[in-house]
């Protein structure tokens, strides 16, 4: 998996990252938003669940 | 009764430079980032002056989320987290607490939970009124990170929540490894959460379920304007995953909305308050992330995900999200849309039809039945307090409105729910 990520792939030298350091182009633009719109989508949603895994949005007993 | 739940804010500690510090326990690393020294700066332009770090960098956070849906269930949520960090490590903690009011469908036509003027658990604040149930979760976390300047980072977190008819203690590490040139990041984490379940109708009520979660993957840095992260998750859950407030009815019954819309139902096969529900002791989950980011110009970003998911219970779902940012001054901004489809469980039915001696497993939960999906949201974020110097203290606004709708196409009491959440705070950092 890692050969086929890499290949092709030109290195990105430091100086060249001005772009990608630019706050847009994080996977999370604002993660203490995305984390809350996350534990009620967990709970909503039937099969979703974060990377920490099942139930780590916290307990109840989906009454709702 | 956690419709919302904190993630831990020390998420707030990020900034540029990637990778940031990441919330305990949430593998997700950023981009890799560019390494601060190394063997192939031939050709480097000169570098900046170098400014005066900061001796403890600190941050913090406080927010305040309301939510409200069709279904008759609103939560208000406040939450404070602070972090801080002394050379390779940080030091995070979040508090947390929610208070939620339902007279959803499921409050509605719970046997117990309907019934007027009901008031149980030892301090009595737990509690149905007509057809209402009040409750309210408390939760804090701690974290402890560390990290290097070679792009070597390990998370280590631990979380208790405590509502009054469920308790959760848990813990884990992430970690992540920069390396080819600091093109790639590879990343991992596990997590185990042990929870205790109670009821406010039974006093002797007592179930235990523990979850595992596990995560890997990697960050891949694919050209000047465009980076892609694929990651798998993992869980697995042992115990009690049923509600104790939920019950099933059998037979072609019907139902009518009576006093304290109080649902109450006929025709059916042996009592009309029903079973309550039975599902697989075990669960184990699989799911499937890739995400893309792409540069359109300096300071206006696309995010894209797609997610697919399959567990033991049958059920399999697809997610396609899309983030429209930009970030330009003081201030950012973020459109998104996200849309989910699910298929049912095995054992889930509409209705069922015969008697319950037929069935292995019943249940009526809602969010076990087909079920599709509709978010959009609005995040604004403003500066209001620049740093004026190096390590200086600076002050953001954070407002983000989300809107949502489901559709529950095999579920008789509710076909549908539309819902709000609007989630307000300030971070400041130095």
């Amino acid at each position: 998996m890692l050969a086929t990520f890499s290949a092709g792939c030109t290195v990105v030298r430091p100086w060249e990252r001005g772009e990608l350091a630019n706050p847009t182009m994080r996977f999370q633009m604002a993660p203490v938003a995305d984390e809350q719109e996350a534990s009620v989508l967990e709970i909503t949603e039937g099969t979703t669940f974060s990377s920490a895994g099942p139930g780590s949005a916290g307990a109840g007993c989906g009454c709702h | 009764m956690a419709l919302l739940v904190a993630a831990t804010g020390d998420a707030l500690a990020q900034e540029p430079p990637q990778p940031s510090p990441e919330v305990p326990g949430y593998p997700l690393p950023v981009a890799p980032t560019a390494p601060d020294d190394d063997e192939d700066d031939e050709g480097a332009p000169e570098s900046v002056a170098p400014q005066e770090p900061v001796a403890h960098p600190m941050s913090g956070a406080i927010r305040t989320g309301i939510y409200a849906d069709g279904d008759q269930t609103y939560v208000f949520r406040v939450l404070g987290a602070i972090a801080a960090a002394f050379n390779r490590w940080t030091v995070s903690g979040s508090v947390s607490a929610d208070v939620v009011s339902s007279a959803s469908v499921d409050v509605r036509s719970s046997p117990g939970l309907s019934k007027v003027d009901v008031v149980s658990s030892a301090s009595g604040t737990t509690s149905t009124s007509g057809g209402t149930m009040t409750d309210r979760r408390f939760q804090v976390t701690g974290g402890l990170g560390w990290k290097d300047d070679d792009g070597h980072a390990v998370n280590f977190s631990a979380s208790f929540a405590n509502e009054r008819d469920y308790n959760s203690v848990g813990g884990g590490f992430n970690g992540s490894i920069d390396v080819f040139h600091r093109m790639t990041t590879l990343l991992g984490g596990i997590r185990f959460t042990g929870n205790f379940i109670g009821s406010v109708l039974d006093p002797t009520f007592s179930q235990r379920m523990v979850d595992l979660g596990w995560s890997a993957g990697v960050a891949q840095v694919l050209s000047r304007k465009d980076a892609l992260r694929l990651r798998y998750d993992g869980g697995y859950s042992d115990g009690y995953q049923a509600s104790p407030y939920r019950n099933v009815r059998f037979g072609d019954w019907r139902f009518t909305v009576g006093d304290y819309q109080h649902i109450i139902f006929s025709n059916t096969i042996g009592s009309a308050d029903g079973l309550p529900e039975t599902v697989p002791a075990t669960r184990l989950q699989h799911a499937l992330v890739l995400e893309w980011l792409h540069s359109l110009l300096p300071g206006l970003g696309l995010h894209t995900e797609a997610r697919l998911g399959i567990d033991s219970w049958g059920m399999k779902s697809a997610t396609g999200a899309l983030d429209l940012r930009t970030a330009s001054g003081q201030w950012r901004v973020e459109v998104g849309y996200r849309f989910y489809i699910q298929s049912s469980a095995d054992f889930y039915q509409s209705k069922y039809t015969l008697a319950p001696s037929n069935y292995s497993y019943f249940t009526s939960d809602k969010e076990l039945g087909r079920e599709t999906g509709h978010v959009a949201h609005l995040d604004v974020s403003r500066v209001l307090l620049p740093s004026r110097r190096p390590g200086g203290a600076s002050l953001l606004f954070d407002g983000r409105l989300t809107g949502m709708y489901y559709t529950y196409p095999d579920f008789v009491l509710l076909g549908s729910r539309a819902g709000i959440f609007l989630d307000l705070g300030f971070t400041w950092e130095n």
